[in-house]
């Protein structure tokens, strides 16, 4: 990984996801992808929501450039925090993907009229998982433009 | 309920009162304030198997099993002292007894009646047996629609479910191979390959669980398409393997059908990946035709493939039944289980005629339909 050079930042990414094991696969993707990235991370919609608006334990966090949300989930599912982020004028605006098991199209359908940003399904194994990930840096980091795009520099 | 009725004094006698109830299609009984048959309609002696003449006179409790007798009598004491119209035993399932000791179930509707020659009740007794057994088949069918639809969504829950912890061992094996690979002896690496496959394979059966089952909820959208457009359409999907095969497909005229557009596809696919997997030495050569029968159209795949085993020809449609290992021929023995489902979700009817060495042949009957789904 490249040292961060002055004047520009890594992105800043929040996992929203229950499953320990995913979790570990996406920091060791983003490893691999030696894509820049502070991952933070998540199990559940209600500690989404209070990360985003900086309550509590994570008072001083930094808003995230991307949120990685899985919709199976405990106690606030990832449909919920979907419906809270857009209904929110603070949050709305930080873009949101959708990575989860499912791929039943009432749960795609569903998270796009909820504005997800876009809809991924997880892949099967580590090695379609860094490809993922791959996609989505350069995506979202290098094709698309953030409103927070300034700064980074992936 | 109504209201307690005023006992209508009917201006009749009970012989004008019996010639009238006489000509009702329904069984109908007079019982005097003793609980004794005064008469009974000709109905009556059709059901119950009496003669009208033997009924007359007789206890009311004939009618029923022995084992309603003895409560009977007071029953018909306080109808008698509330004095109103009413169905008889509202909310039981009332039995009644025939001349020959078998028992039926009725509905019955009682009547008071003041006549000239004194207070009667009128019974009417209807036959629900036929409405009984309809009840029983109804609550049958229900009960099978909610377990399928259960099991149904157990495959889709289990199948979905099982995903992630399959992810979790197919990706830290292929990290354990990456990584520490180097570390292992050969006996190792070969054994992190042999469960690398197996679980691939696991994936594999999952994922293919999860489309059978998915395929029943899916509701079916009929529509009319062209079974020629799905035929090349499939053979597209197919290209590869046609390519590698060298195969050469003959389609023969091939009529428009009502439907299940992408489940017709994937019929198609099916019979067709089949066709040029299970090929012998030889290029597959497939011939595709359909003919016209008295109520629907019937599709005929043929290949020259390496055949099918009389003795195999019902379980190849079997899900996950397999003939074959996976060294020589890939799959997990989906694709003929999903046919059969697609076929029967249209009505239709799904067989295969086969010679080992020679090839088999596919026949796919699909009924007219005339409704197309709005």
């Amino acid at each position: 990984m490249n040292a961060p050079l002055a004047g520009s930042r890594p992105a800043e990414i929040l996992i929203v996801e229950d499953n320990e094991d995913d979790v570990e696969l996406m920091r060791i993707s983003f490893r691999r992808s030696r894509f820049a990235a502070n991952l933070h991370h998540v199990t559940n919609g209600e500690d989404c929501m209070a990360f985003l608006r900086r309550e509590g334990e994570w008072a001083g966090v930094p808003r995230p450039d991307l949120i990685l949300l899985d919709l199976n989930m405990p106690r606030m599912g990832g449909r919920e925090v979907l419906n809270e982020i857009v209904h929110d004028p603070e949050l709305r605006n930080i873009p949101v993907v959708v990575l989860t098991t499912s791929d039943a199209e009432p749960d795609v359908s569903a998270a796009y009229e909820l504005r997800c940003s876009s809809y991924i399904v997880k892949p099967v194994d580590f090695e379609r998982f860094v490809k993922v990930v791959q996609g989505i840096t350069d995506y979202w980091f290098t094709l698309a433009v953030l409103p927070s795009a300034r700064d980074i520099r992936g | 309920m109504p209201d307690s009725l005023h006992l209508p004094v009917a201006v009749v006698t009970i012989g004008q009162l019996s010639a009238l109830l006489d000509s009702m299609p329904v069984a109908v009984v007079i019982i005097d304030a003793g609980g004794r048959i005064t008469s009974a309609n000709e109905r009556m002696a059709q059901l119950f198997g009496h003669g009208r003449a033997a009924l007359r006179g007789q206890p009311v409790e004939m009618l029923m099993p022995e084992r309603f007798r003895d409560s009977h009598p007071a029953w018909r004491a306080s109808f008698a002292a509330a004095r109103e119209a009413r169905a008889m035993g509202a909310g039981r399932a009332l039995s009644a007894l025939r001349a020959d000791g078998s028992e039926f179930p009725v509905e019955v509707g009682l009547n008071p009646i003041e006549t000239i020659e004194g207070r009667f009740v009128v019974a009417a007794i209807i036959d629900i047996s036929e409405r009984e057994q309809t009840r029983r088949l109804q609550q049958a069918v229900e009960a099978l629609e909610r377990s399928n639809m259960e099991l149904q969504r157990f495959a889709y829950v289990a199948s979905h479910d099982l995903q992630t912890p399959m992810r979790t061992i197919a990706s830290f094996l292929q990290l354990l191979q990456a990584e520490y690979g180097g570390k292992l002896d050969e006996q190792g690496r070969g054994w992190i390959r042999r469960v690398v496959s197996a679980v691939h394979q696991l994936q594999r059966l999952v994922r293919d669980l999860l489309d059978y089952s998915r395929l029943d909820t899916a509701a079916l959208r009929y529509e009319i398409v062209s079974a020629r457009e799905l035929v090349e359409g499939a053979l597209q999907l197919l290209d590869a393997a046609v390519t590698e095969s060298g195969a050469r497909v003959d389609i023969g005229p091939l009529p428009e059908v009502t439907g299940d557009r992408t489940q017709l596809l994937q019929l198609f696919q099916n019979i067709l990946g089949n066709a040029l997997k299970y090929r012998g030495e030889r290029p597959p050569h497939i011939q595709i035709d359909a003919s016209r029968t008295a109520d629907g159209w019937e599709f005929c795949f043929r290949d020259n493939g390496i055949g099918i085993a009389t003795r195999h020809q019902e379980r190849i449609f079997e899900i996950f039944e397999r003939l074959h290992d996976q060294s020589r021929y890939s799959g997990t023995g989906i694709g003929l289980a999903v046919c059969r489902r697609i076929v029967e979700a249209h009505g239709g009817r799904i067989g295969v005629e086969s010679e080992p060495g020679v090839g088999s042949t596919f026949r796919i009957h699909l009924p007219d339909r005339q409704k197309v789904s709005p």
